[in-house]
């Protein structure tokens, strides 16, 4: 019986595991989205140095948060992530706006698959 | 290179208490069902070993699932025999009262030769003084001589149940 509990133990950690990696992940990305999305909107606005200080603190909060990311994604997958919001941060210093929504447009995606492999979905298990 | 060696060492000691925990024993000694949880584990861990970028918790989570998998799986064995015959399978007497049961060599897709190979390796030349040969699920040859069977006969019941299935197919090959 004592290895019965410790299979609903290990049950529980993986269970425990899971919820946590979805929620921080999926929680995160909706925050990575909805600033990128603001900062487009204050590029295409004029609002050079608004959209600055949104990608910084964008940049800045991925940078803190990316440890723990990296426990539960891909470290390429991150990488990137991390590249595109150091350009980001580049393009807007520089005023450059179409380069700022090209890289916005990808770094978006990027955040929007690592969000999409965390869901429970059939495309995922299969 | 570093962060290799420390997977490494972790994986190395997450595998060796999974299989403590799961008490595995020689490889020739496994049922079935544990060789493939077996099997699994070892590719699983090798994972994160083989591509850095993976998360360590990809491969670690996995293993997790898969010790309760098979700890949960083996209590329910043991508590029933439907169970434990669906899963693992049930000893096959392949041998009775000195006879050679070809029906049931058919039925696990063993020759003549693999059965004296078996029974050479008991160093038993002739099957004649074989009252029981039995292959047990994890497929090694069990051999009962003549005379070891005590007066209370078979106590197993998983084999009580094959031998009763058996008396009626040893008694047409008898025939035959």
């Amino acid at each position: 019986m004592k290895r019965g509990w410790i299979a609903v133990v290990m049950i529980a950690l993986s269970l425990i595991c899971g919820g946590f990696e979805y929620i921080f992940v999926t929680s995160n990305a909706d925050v990575y989205a909805g600033m990128l999305d603001d900062a487009d909107d204050k590029m295409e606005h004029s609002l050079i140095k608004d959209a600055e200080s949104v990608v910084r603190r964008l940049d800045h909060r991925f940078r803190s948060e990316r440890g723990v990311l990296n426990m539960f994604m891909n470290h390429g997958g991150a990488d990137n992530i991390s590249s595109d919001l150091a350009m980001l941060c580049r393009y807007a210093q520089t005023g450059d706006t179409e380069e700022f929504l090209a890289t916005s447009a990808r770094a978006k995606r990027e955040i929007l698959t690592m969000r999409e492999s965390k869901r429970l979905s059939w495309g995922n298990i299969f | 290179m570093l962060t290799i060696i420390i997977r490494t060492v972790l994986i190395y000691v997450i595998v060796t208490a999974a299989i403590r925990i799961m008490g595995k024993r020689q490889v020739s000694d496994m049922q079935t069902s544990e060789l493939v949880i077996t099997f699994i584990i070892s590719q699983t861990a090798s994972l994160p070993l083989e591509d850095p970028d993976r998360p360590l918790l990809n491969s670690l989570i996995p293993i997790m699932m898969i010790i309760a998998i098979e700890l949960i799986i083996s209590l329910v064995m043991m508590k029933s025999r439907k169970a434990r015959s669906i899963i693992c399978g049930h000893p096959i007497v392949v041998i009775k009262d000195g006879r050679i049961l070809e029906s049931q060599l058919r039925r696990l897709r063993i020759s003549y030769e693999d059965l004296y190979s078996l029974l050479r390796a008991k160093d038993i030349s002739d099957e004649k003084g074989v009252e029981y040969g039995i292959i047990e699920p994890n497929g090694t040859l069990s051999v009962l001589s003549k005379g070891e069977v005590s007066e209370d006969g078979i106590k197993s019941r998983d084999l009580r149940d094959e031998l009763d299935s058996l008396s009626g197919a040893a008694t047409k090959e008898a025939m035959a």
